[in-house]
């Protein structure tokens, strides 16, 4: 079997950008929270905390 | 959302998820017997709406005897479990007299669990005892580490994690922060370039 080349560096570059968007959705989750009464945001961010311990 | 700012206090009123209510039954415990606490970390961006969950929440308790640690061991196993070691004793003398922490989780449970500790590194975690901050969440008092502190902190630690905790105290709360003592935080912390880099 060929394997593919590997390019660690491009890796790591789209690593970071993967991550660079990650913060960037932070930021717009955040304005969200902001715009939403504290039921609303709450609510979803239950959803979440909850999922792992059902 | 609504979230009220005074006399430097914070009062957010949000329908509560499991992490929550575990954290409220655990410092009734500690205020009920008296003891002096300050939840740090990862739970401070949850409570402030964080959408991820996680296995523990930090706790550092104020250092105590072995003696009062004991009795609040005996109204702690009301309702919660020692996970780490079931004997008080060995708790305190093998762990947290060690700089090391143990972990509290419901009965019959062990995830979710409250990471409990005395002050590790004593000058920044007696700090953080000292200036903890209020929370009134729900009409339920809960004491956190100050925000100026817990962004350079999360810096610090550095996991993708991390870094996305510290980005959302800062995008939520950069309008109240003390500029001056976050700064200092960041330069003790030697976490500018990483702040400049990722939350600017």
């Amino acid at each position: 079997m060929k394997l593919p080349e590997i390019d660690l560096d491009e890796l790591e570059k789209i690593k970071e950008a993967n991550f660079r968007e990650r913060l960037e959705f932070q930021d717009r989750y955040v304005e969200w929270m902001k715009k939403k009464g504290n039921i609303k945001w709450s609510s979803a961010q239950k959803s979440i905390v909850n999922r792992k311990s059902d | 959302m609504e979230i009220d700012f005074s006399d430097g206090q914070i009062t957010l009123d949000k329908e509560l998820n499991d992490l929550d209510k575990l954290v409220i039954d655990f410092v009734n415990v500690l205020d009920k017997s008296n003891i002096n606490y300050v939840l740090i970390s990862g739970y401070v961006a949850i409570l402030f709406g964080r959408s991820r969950s996680s296995e523990d929440i930090d706790v550092i308790v104020e250092r105590m005897s072995e003696e009062r640690f004991l009795a609040l061991s005996v109204e702690l196993a009301k309702s919660f479990d020692c996970i780490i070691t079931e004997n008080p004793k060995d708790a305190y003398d093998t762990y947290l007299s060690q700089r090391a922490s143990i972990r509290f989780a419901r009965k019959g449970e062990f995830v979710p669990n409250m990471e409990f500790m005395f002050p590790k590194a004593p000058d920044l975690d007696n700090w953080v005892l000292a200036n903890r901050i209020e929370v009134i969440l729900n009409g339920i008092s809960l004491k956190i580490s100050p925000i100026e502190l817990q962004i350079p902190y999360k810096l610090f630690l550095g996991s993708s994690k991390d870094i996305e905790d510290a980005r959302h105290l800062y995008m939520l709360f950069k309008d109240r922060l003390d500029k001056g003592l976050l700064t200092q935080f960041l330069i003790k912390l030697d976490k500018e370039g990483r702040f400049n880099k990722y939350l600017t």
